[in-house]
């Protein structure tokens, strides 16, 4: 139980969090933020302030835009 | 649009089944607080039991799966407050519009302080409160 | 105006919320409706450029590599097909015709029953004889309207998405919004009871 606190409330919902499953290197941002510092998680705290969350920010506050090539 | 369309739609079927139970009087929902007409309530206990079934019949065929609604700080407190709210104006969110389509000209004050009350809340909640409530989605 | 009996009553609310998810494939919410209204009134339109899955997953590949180094990406395999499809957000123009369905479906309910004719106030006898008359009664409407808009935003739900969707769900934020908005319903409607 106690990995349970460790372990962000939001992922059920968050719309990014299944993107970070779909290979083995992306995991590195669950293993990161959400199995670790989600408090530290960009999405996390806009929520947090009760804030609309923009579907492409992402945790570390950078957000994903359209690539050029 | 199709989408747009068809959630015009459900709206629309909404706001009628709400008028028709009744849910948009005032004297009905004080019947109701007040366990003088069982009706209303009967129809709400009604519902939750048909979804209960309907949801395992869905995510059984489906497999679908919903995000969990979980306590947080705000919900026992944001819940009583809105129950005072709606035993005084008679209206929950959505009861305020089907007043005003049905011609009930105040619930437009009622509306103004619904929308003024979210909006309240939102500063409230950046300046002061700060918690989490357990998901990224506000629904 | 005839309202229906309980069992019709119940199949009817049933019907809407679990036709939304059918359609839309998302729960029945009215009071997120207006909170997401009121954010873009706050806040202005997100910068969220029109991406789809697969230019979301190029993007993050990309970011994934300036952040944690190009090898791990290189080594990565080719993602598995999405499980679920990506949840797709509600637009603000949704939300306002919605909410205007709502106003409609009133509208035709009150012309099929032949009750057109508008009123200032409310069609209720007892709020009209507790309040009526003057500024009083606008006053009551709009404070218990300020109490349901803070109150819902606070508990994240209305009667929609906690008392139907998420009492269905046996969802326990759900559970204790609900318990705590018929008990107040209750005491506060007793009391106004005994005022009339």
């Amino acid at each position: 139980m106690a990995d349970d606190d460790k372990r962000c409330t939001h992922m059920d919902s968050c719309e990014m969090y299944d993107l970070f499953t779909y290979s083995g290197t992306l995991a590195v941002w669950k293993i990161n933020y959400c199995q670790a510092d989600y408090e530290g998680c960009e999405r996390y705290r806009l929520s947090s302030e009760g804030k609309p969350v923009p579907v492409n920010l992402m945790p570390n506050g950078k957000t994903l835009r359209k690539t050029s090539t | 649009m199709r989408e747009t369309a068809v959630t015009g739609l459900v709206g629309v079927g909404f706001g009628f089944a709400l008028s028709r139970i009744g849910f948009t009087s005032w004297d009905e929902v004080h019947r109701m607080f007040t366990f003088a007409d069982l009706r209303m309530l009967l129809a709400f206990a009604t519902a939750v039991a048909v979804l209960a079934v309907s949801w395992r019949v869905v995510s059984a065929t489906t497999g679908a799966t919903w995000p969990p609604r979980r306590i947080h700080q705000g919900t026992l407190a944001g819940g009583a407050l809105f129950g005072a709210g709606w035993a005084l104006s008679g209206a929950c969110p959505s009861i305020a519009l089907v007043q005003l389509g049905e011609g009930q000209l105040g619930a437009g004050w009622t509306l103004v302080g619904i929308v003024a009350g979210n909006w309240l809340y939102s500063v409230v909640h950046e300046r002061w409160l700060r918690w989490s409530t357990g998901s990224c989605l506000d629904e | 105006m005839e309202h229906w009996p309980w069992w019709a009553g119940g199949l009817g609310l049933a019907a809407v919320a679990l036709g939304h998810w059918l359609l839309a494939r998302r729960m029945l919410s009215v009071s997120g409706r207006i909170t997401a209204i009121v954010d873009r009134l706050r806040h202005g339109p997100p910068e969220e450029p029109d991406m789809s899955r697969e230019e979301m997953l190029a993007a993050l590949r990309e970011m994934t590599a300036e952040e944690y180094g190009q090898d791990a990406v290189e080594a990565a395999p080719e993602p598995p097909a999405a499980k679920t499809p990506a949840r797709s957000r509600a637009s603000i123009g949704g939300h306002f015709v919605f909410l205007g369905g709502l106003a409609v479906g009133g509208v035709v309910s009150a012309a099929l029953a032949g009750a057109l004719e508008p009123v200032a106030g409310l069609r209720s006898d007892v709020f009209e004889s507790l309040f009526g008359g003057g500024l009083v009664g606008p006053l009551v409407l709009v404070a218990g309207g300020v109490l349901v808009g803070f109150g819902t935003r606070m508990a994240t739900g209305c009667t929609s998405g906690h008392g139907l969707c998420g009492a269905s769900r046996l969802q326990p934020g759900s559970l204790v919004a609900t318990c705590a908005f018929f008990g107040t319903g209750v005491v506060v409607s007793l009391l106004l009871g005994v005022l009339a």
